[in-house]
């Protein structure tokens, strides 16, 4: 038994990624059948994950507030909005429009989530700013560089010609250095990728058993 | 473009094999160093004597999109902590921004107590999710570092711009952060605000380092000799382009 | 205290880990692997990861054991622990006494004289003590120049024997008894290298020589006489008759009723204080003897107040001072961005040359005839709508004006709800669009599955569609009967804020089908964005990237004059919050600068 329980799930893993593989490379129908229907029940077990997170956030939440620690209103506020939303967007009544399009559910996303996610992106720019000042400065050489690359960029931007040769300068170094060092990065992140899942299909990376 | 895909793949499965039985031999050689990788068993003995909890967040991303990998690597990295945390009896907080990513992150932290003979010393609640969007998320976390106390925060997986929101809290309250991700704008956020980094690719080296498993250093060196071939084969096209 | 062997820091006995660099002292619920390096329960024997034994095998009998591992605990002196050291502790001579003792040696013979006096008081001295004493007193040294007497040379090892001693001679052999010589051992042994002088008998004194008497027929060995002091021991429950009785003690001494120890006499008595409990008198105080160098380091120790590390991180203390120039810089950072949008007018005049990627796009869009099928993507989520809603409201603006056919997707799950609401308000400003829904234009709704859902558009533009957002089947929506694959698009509009999702239209289903795409992106995306416009084969045919390109494209819509009103007022505002991003980096360098020269001097 518990062979099998270590061995099945290691062997379910790996045939359904040879297949799903498989469905990718060789054109046949058998097997693009196959490789969807694993495709679309990975999307519905990602769905049923949403329930377990949701359960999850129940359960943090709510002990936070029956032991009182530090912050369970904002632990209460969220409970709250989180019934007051599922209860609307429940589709009872047929005919009428349910879940994203109800309208009230329209006038939260926009009035309430759309107002607060844009305004929380909004102080990212406070924290580049005091980021900025504590990264940019002239220790070394190298900081030294990276102080005027990024006032050349910066003073590139700025919409008005006073230097007609800044957006140039800016626009090459976008181009080529930056791109060049973005490139590198990016190919050897794709080559990281690709060595973790083929240790992912391979199955030698098992977190379901031990 | 299929066809090339599947060369590739058939090219790299052979290597790959052949680096970890040499690995497996200790014939592999020694890995370079990464500090970041180096001070996380640190990180685990300071926050056992200090009593206050360590923060790991495995990113943004979730497992079954592209963002597969970088997930994956925090939660190799959640791995290896859980299982120093768990031997050390470390409180450990796990933040996930999705909910496929919830389940597995669970199994790990759990398995890693079950193993060392502590059940009773994990809590479902160790593990939270946050919120799925990354924002919700990074303000999620702001709140936690700003209500409690942490020894340190380790963050390796897939960020966006929204990491600045944590990276910054953390620093301000002197939160040693460890961090490694992949995407090249969120990389200059990372190097602004963290201690250790892990810049790209070496956020996948964290098995290698940590485990010492042979299939991951054979996984290593296999990336290297890859990353050989496409510099050759740059520089073979360019000098190409140029003489035509 | 514990000192860290990484770092020097001191820390609390018992702590298990250093507060300072947290390096480990010994763990006592878990071993390292030596091999890998993974921590595994204390009880395992073998490594859980790689199999490696953990607990090594008890040494091989002959084979020297492994030096013991220094222990990290305790502050120890110089010296303990090494070779010479380890040495030394072995049991020889005078030099392998330690130091310490022969100090205190030192200090009680000073001492000792006057304890010895005490000692020899007939009446507390037990009687086989004193007997012993007088039979090695009586014995004068005869050491002199005449040297050891023949007794004692004959005792004392000329040389190491190399084997055991050798066997009784041949000529004795018909005196042992069979059963004793049967254990002599039958290989010849090696000669001894130097024999002991064979002691003659007559040169042996008596107490040497074994005697015959009292033994009986058949015995070699006398029956030894237990001593009296033994016999007191015996308890009486045992004891014979003829067996010496106990010696009347010359004290009183109390003599033991009750017990394992009934009969037996000098038993220390129960000290009926010690049962009970008390309490430590007020102001009572034990001087203590502070005699050698051990005993005073220790009561130093002891007097020392506890240091206890504290358990709590320091939160860093940020003074008002530390806090006025961030301060300054947000509300000047506010200022800076806020101030024009307030003024409603443009404090600058410019013109902007359109980059070649926002005229590209221009040109394609313009080319579009009437009635063209555009499928846009609102990839984009409230967190970039800011940002993104001015790229998508110019864009679908100039796709309204050619009268294009607008099919929304989105592969986020906030991005129908935020096309819906751009598109009614875009509608609304086109004759024509406001009543189009389903015949000019649809929201087709969210799309799950990313790079999968952006493949299946490819394959199966039904089997993606269903339904759209507000859930009306695609066979009630006129604009759907229209396109049945992908290929009846015209032109693919990508609006997005992360890089991935234009790399997947790209990918999935720009190149492979050979279908125009363009794209509205972020400031951020742009670099990438740019490099695919960039291609040979120009994978996107225009790129507006950000407010400044789409205030530009903008001004191309409206005939190409400068900018003005509130588009130019937010330029104004996106220069303002430039040049204070600018002038700040400078002054923290030189607050910076100017510091660090202060410190050196």
């Amino acid at each position: 038994m518990t062979v099998l329980r270590r061995t099945l799930p290691a062997a379910l893993a790996i045939a359904t990624s040879l297949f799903v593989l498989a469905a990718l490379f060789i054109t046949n129908p058998l097997l693009d059948a196959i490789g969807t229907y694993f495709i679309d029940t990975a999307v519905i077990i990602a769905a049923f994950a949403l329930f377990l997170g949701l359960f999850n956030v129940l359960r943090v939440h709510a002990r936070k507030i029956r032991e009182r620690q530090p912050g369970s209103l904002y632990s209460f506020v969220l409970i709250g909005a989180m019934l007051v939303v599922l209860v609307i967007g429940l589709p009872p009544i047929a005919g009428k429009p349910s879940g994203p399009s109800h309208p009230l559910i329209q006038w939260i996303f926009h009035n309430i989530q759309a107002p607060i996610q844009a305004a929380l992106s909004a102080l990212i720019v406070f924290f580049v700013i005091t980021a900025a000042c504590r990264l940019l400065r002239v220790r070394n050489a190298e900081s030294a560089l990276m102080l005027i690359v990024a006032l050349l960029v910066l003073a590139g931007q700025v919409t008005i010609g006073l230097v007609p040769v800044l957006p140039a300068i800016r626009e090459w170094i976008l181009d080529v250095p930056a791109m060049a060092g973005v490139r590198g990065i990016l190919l050897g992140v794709a080559l990281g990728i690709l060595l973790t899942s083929i240790r992912l299909v391979l199955g030698t990376e098992r977190p379901y058993s031990d | 473009m299929k066809e090339i895909g599947l060369v590739v793949l058939l090219l790299l499965l052979p290597i790959l094999f052949f680096l970890s039985s040499r690995a497996r031999a200790g014939k592999a050689g020694r890995l370079r160093s990464l500090p970041a990788l180096e001070k996380l068993p640190g990180l685990v003995g300071r926050s056992a004597e200090t009593g206050q909890p360590l923060h790991l967040s495995v990113g943004v991303g979730g497992l079954g999109g592209a963002t597969t990998a970088e997930t994956w690597a925090g939660l190799t990295l959640l791995g290896q902590l859980a299982d120093e945390a768990a031997a050390c009896d470390t409180p450990l907080i796990v933040t996930v921004a999705d909910a496929t990513v919830l389940p597995v992150a669970q199994d790990i932290v759990r398995r890693a107590y079950l193993r060392h003979g502590n059940p009773d010393g994990y809590e479902s609640t160790q593990v939270r999710l946050i919120a799925p969007d990354p924002v919700a998320y990074a303000a999620g976390v702001m709140g936690l570092l700003e209500r409690q106390p942490f020894t340190a925060s380790v963050m390796v997986g897939s960020f966006g711009d929204e990491y600045l929101l944590m990276g910054e809290t953390g620093a301000r309250r002197g939160v040693r952060q460890v961090v490694g991700a992949t995407d090249p704008r969120t990389l200059p956020l990372v190097y602004a605000s963290a201690d250790e980094t892990l810049i790209g690719e070496e956020i996948f080296a964290g098995g290698a380092y940590t485990r010492k498993l042979p299939i991951q250093i054979g996984s290593l060196l296999t990336e290297d000799w890859a990353r050989w071939v496409v510099i050759a084969a740059i520089l073979v096209v360019a000098v190409f382009k140029i003489l035509l | 205290m514990i000192y860290c062997p990484k770092c020097g820091t001191a820390n609390r006995d018992g702590s298990k880990f250093c507060n300072e660099c947290g390096e480990s002292f010994g763990s006592q619920t878990r071993i390292k692997c030596p091999n890998c390096d993974t921590w595994n329960p204390v009880q395992n024997v073998f490594c859980s990861a790689c199999g490696h034994r953990i607990v090594s095998l008890p040494p091989k009998p002959g084979v020297e054991a492994p030096p013991a591992i220094k222990g990290l605990s305790l502050p120890v002196k110089p010296g303990i622990g090494t070779e010479e050291d380890r040495s030394a502790a072995t049991p020889g001579g005078e030099e392998d006494i330690p130091a310490w003792l022969r100090e205190l040696e030192a200090s009680l013979s000073a001492e000792g004289a006057a304890g010895k006096a005490a000692l020899t008081e007939p009446a507390e001295v037990p009687d086989w003590l004193r007997d012993l004493r007088d039979s090695l007193v009586g014995e004068p040294p005869e050491v002199a120049e005449e040297g050891l007497p023949d007794r004692l040379a004959a005792l004392r090892p000329t040389a190491p024997p190399a084997q055991p001693a050798a066997p009784p001679p041949a000529a004795e052999e018909e005196e042992l008894p069979d059963w004793l010589a049967a254990l002599r051992p039958t290989a010849p042994p090696a000669p001894p290298a130097a024999p002991p002088p064979a002691a003659e008998e007559e040169e042996l004194p008596d107490w040497l020589v074994p005697s015959e008497e009292g033994l009986a027929e058949g015995e070699t060995l006398v029956r030894a006489e237990i001593p009296d002091w033994l016999l007191t021991l015996k308890p009486r429950e045992l004891r014979k008759e003829e067996e010496v009785e106990a010696p009347t003690p010359a004290k009183e001494a109390v003599v033991e009723e009750t017990g394992l120890l009934a009969g037996l006499q000098d038993i220390l008595p129960v000290e009926i204080i010690i049962a009970q409990p008390r309490l430590a008198k007020a102001g009572e105080e034990i001087a203590p003897v502070i005699e050698t160098p051990q005993a005073r380091l220790f009561a130093q120790i002891v007097a020392r107040p506890p240091t206890v590390a504290s358990k709590v991180m320091p939160r860093p203390q940020a003074g008002l001072l530390a806090l006025l120039p961030r301060w300054i810089l947000s509300i000047a950072l506010i200022a800076a961005l806020t101030l024009p949008l307030l003024l409603d007018r443009p404090l600058l005049a410019r013109t902007i040359e359109p980059a070649p990627t926002v005229s590209s796009l221009y040109e394609t869009i313009s080319r579009l005839g009437s009635g063209a099928r555009v499928l846009v993507a609102f990839d984009y989520d409230p967190t970039t709508s800011s940002e993104m809603d001015v790229v998508a409201q110019t864009l679908i603006g100039h796709l309204m004006d050619r009268q294009a056919r607008i099919v929304a997707v989105s592969l986020l799950p906030a991005g129908p709800a935020s096309a819906a609401s751009l598109l009614a308000d875009q509608a609304a400003a086109h004759p024509g669009y406001e009543e189009g829904y389903g015949r000019l234009y649809v929201n087709m709704g969210y799309l799950p599955g990313q790079v999968a859902a952006v493949r299946l558009l490819g394959e199966s533009l039904e089997m993606a569609l269903p339904c759209d957002f507000y859930g009306t089947s695609r066979a009630d929506l006129e604009l759907m009967g229209q396109v049945k694959e992908l290929q009846d698009f015209d032109l693919i509009l990508e609006l997005t804020a992360g890089q991935d999702s234009l790399r997947w239209w790209i990918e999935q289903v720009g190149t492979p089908y050979g279908l125009p795409l363009a794209a509205g992106v972020s400031a951020l995306v742009e670099p990438f964005a740019r490099a695919y416009y960039q291609t040979g084969s120009q994978q996107l045919k225009g790129v507006v990237a950000g407010v400044p390109d789409a205030l530009t494209y903008s001004a191309l819509r409206s005939g190409g004059e400068g900018l003005t009103g509130i588009p130019a007022a937010r330029l104004d505002s996106q220069l303002a919050g430039h040049l204070l991003f600018i002038v700040a980096i400078l002054v923290s360098n030189v607050a910076y600068l100017v510091q660090r020269s202060r410190r050196e001097s």
